[in-house]
């Protein structure tokens, strides 16, 4: 099925720098695991790598969206693999629901990029009261209230909002972690404005009127990279490195900011332990945000300087 | 009878495991839903859990049949040896010196006859002659040379990728003397060796296949009858000795 509503199709280029031999680096947030390992710059020259010209080596990666599409199913089962930590739960479920948002209600995107066939991320809205009676939104259910034991009040108010038909609606994001963040603005632009025009379309008693978003998310704590710590924090070697927090995906800090709850807990030291880690990428956490919808035009506003600011 | 089954929200439990007709290699830390496989085999064939080059992924690092094992040259001593000791005798357990280390990639094998990427050494064709007990045949399937990811068969019959043209599907039968069908696993997946893991009497594959797909697993590799099937493999042996 060929895609043809003009919101769900979207072309952007993003220029990606790398530089080789010298060391430098754009200060990008998902660069910053990637530099600490290049500190030591003398070392880098003795390699004897290719000396092409010292400037930035630019990759010219085309990224487009599409609706999701049943062909997309598999892509995002595996995005979805870790959704809930190590718990199994029906991610195929979710993954069919992700992609019949798409091809039914032409809710949600997926990017591919450079005319490759495999998604690379998605993202997606599920109202979890239509969808309450599905075990992937039961599990789903289960996680968020189990981790939420600690904040009796939090925990009640979502539960009232999970049970009642609240339009209480899971944000779902999701995408591999190199893929830069300029795809955001416009990813997220395209789900409020497939949403709008949902509701339009479904009129009083529309299923995907939200009045709250659940986005479930990942952070980690880096070590501040030597450059990067010159311009905005100076850190001593005797200091603590490890107080950064940062976004896997950074639109997700804006709306961590406009959240009306938010709760944190590390990931279970067995499922550190099998994931590869980056230089300097201590403690990977899980977070929970419960965003109002009344947010989200400036949450979009936001997120679109964000991105043009770097 | 073919099972679905899921390695930690993963529907490729042929990344996984490793069955034969003597023993089943699983990996750890599957979690609770693993437990299937014992309980379909335990009864039958020793099930044992390792790590491969400290790994789970021991479907896709080994390859073996009823007649012995092999393990990449990353596999580590005291994998080896725990393996080595959790097998039975009868089994020959060994390690192979292999630039193509992902051996349950480039080896798909029964217990008589075995195909394996095209560029693989000399020196590993005959230890795999050797210790598997089988006929070596260098081969590709649909045009890929990672024949242990896009073929899997046993002594009944074999699945093969779905773009494999009818000529080569009767090659390959005619090398392999059983039937192949072309289809696919976990719904709409070319990669069979990670969707499927089978023997002569059991077969289990990824949470995420079909009914259809099922049905066509079961019939190829004879899974419905298992009585008569078991049977005729028995015979087969003392019906050669007499000829």
């Amino acid at each position: 099925r060929q895609q043809s509503s003009d919101f769900c199709h979207t072309t952007f280029h993003k220029i990606m720098s790398s530089k080789k031999s010298t060391g430098k680096r754009k200060e990008e947030a998902l660069k910053i695991v990637e530099s600490s390992s290049e500190e030591d710059d003398s070392s880098e020259d003795d390699l004897g790598q290719d000396q092409i010209d010292p400037g930035d080596e630019i990759i010219e990666v085309e990224f487009e969206a599409f609706g999701p599409q049943e062909a997309d199913f598999h892509a995002i089962k595996t995005l979805l693999k870790s959704y809930l930590e190590e718990t199994q739960y029906n991610s195929s479920e979710l993954a069919d629901l992700v992609v019949s948002e798409g091809s039914e209600h032409t809710v949600g995107s997926v990017i591919k990029a450079d005319g490759n066939e495999q998604a690379f991320g998605f993202i997606s809205a599920i109202n979890l009261h239509k969808h309450k009676d599905k075990e992937c939104i039961r599990q789903v259910r289960q996680y968020v209230l189990s981790h939420l034991a600690a904040k009796p009040e939090a925990r009640e108010k979502l539960e009232a909002l999970f049970d009642t038909d609240a339009g209480l609606t899971l944000l779902l994001n999701e995408r591999l972690v190199n893929v830069p963040v300029d795809v955001a603005p416009p990813l997220h632009r395209a789900l409020h404005q497939e949403l709008q025009e949902a509701v339009k379309r479904e009129g009083g008693r529309s299923t995907h009127r939200a009045s709250h978003y659940l986005l479930l998310t990942s952070t980690f704590k880096g070590i501040l990279e030597a450059k990067k710590s010159k311009t905005k924090k100076p850190k001593q070697k005797g200091e603590k490195p490890d107080s950064q927090l940062y976004y896997f995906k950074p639109e997700e800090e804006i709306f961590a900011k406009e959240a009306s709850l938010s709760h944190t807990w590390t990931v279970a030291a067995a499922e550190q332990a099998n994931r590869w880690t980056f230089d300097g990428m201590k403690s990977h956490s899980r977070l929970l945000l419960l965003v109002p919808a009344a947010k989200m035009p400036s949450i979009l506003k936001q997120i679109d300087t964000l991105v043009s600011g770097q | 009878m073919a099972v679905r089954v899921q390695y930690s929200n993963s529907s490729e439990i042929g990344v996984f495991s490793k069955l034969t007709n003597s023993y089943c290699l699983l990996a750890l830390g599957g979690d609770v839903n693993f437990k299937v496989f014992e309980t379909e085999l335990a009864d039958h064939i020793p099930v044992v859990y390792a790590s491969v080059a400290g790994t789970a992924i021991v479907g896709r690092l080994t390859a073996g049949n009823k007649n012995g094992l092999l393990l990449p040259n990353t596999t580590t001593d005291q994998e080896l040896l725990h393996i080595r000791n959790s097998l039975p005798d009868t089994v020959k357990v060994q390690r192979v010196e292999e630039r193509l280390s992902a051996l349950g990639n480039v080896i798909a094998c029964n217990d008589y006859v075995a195909l394996v990427h095209p560029d693989l050494d000399r020196e590993t064709e005959e230890i795999i002659a050797d210790v598997l007990g089988v006929e070596v045949f260098r081969q590709t399937v649909a045009g890929n040379v990672l024949v242990g990811s896009y073929c899997a068969f046993t002594n009944q019959g074999g699945l093969v990728h779905p773009k494999t043209s009818v000529e080569d599907q009767d090659e390959l039968s005619s090398l392999l003397q059983v039937p192949l069908v072309a289809g696919t696993v976990n719904r709409g997946s070319e990669v069979i060796g990670a969707g499927l893991v089978v023997n002569d009497w059991a077969a289990f594959t990824g949470l995420d296949t079909t009914a259809t797909e099922i049905s066509v697993i079961e019939s190829i590799f004879k899974l419905q009858d298992q009585a008569s099937s078991s049977i005729i493999t028995t015979m087969r042996n003392s019906l050669i000795d007499t000829m």
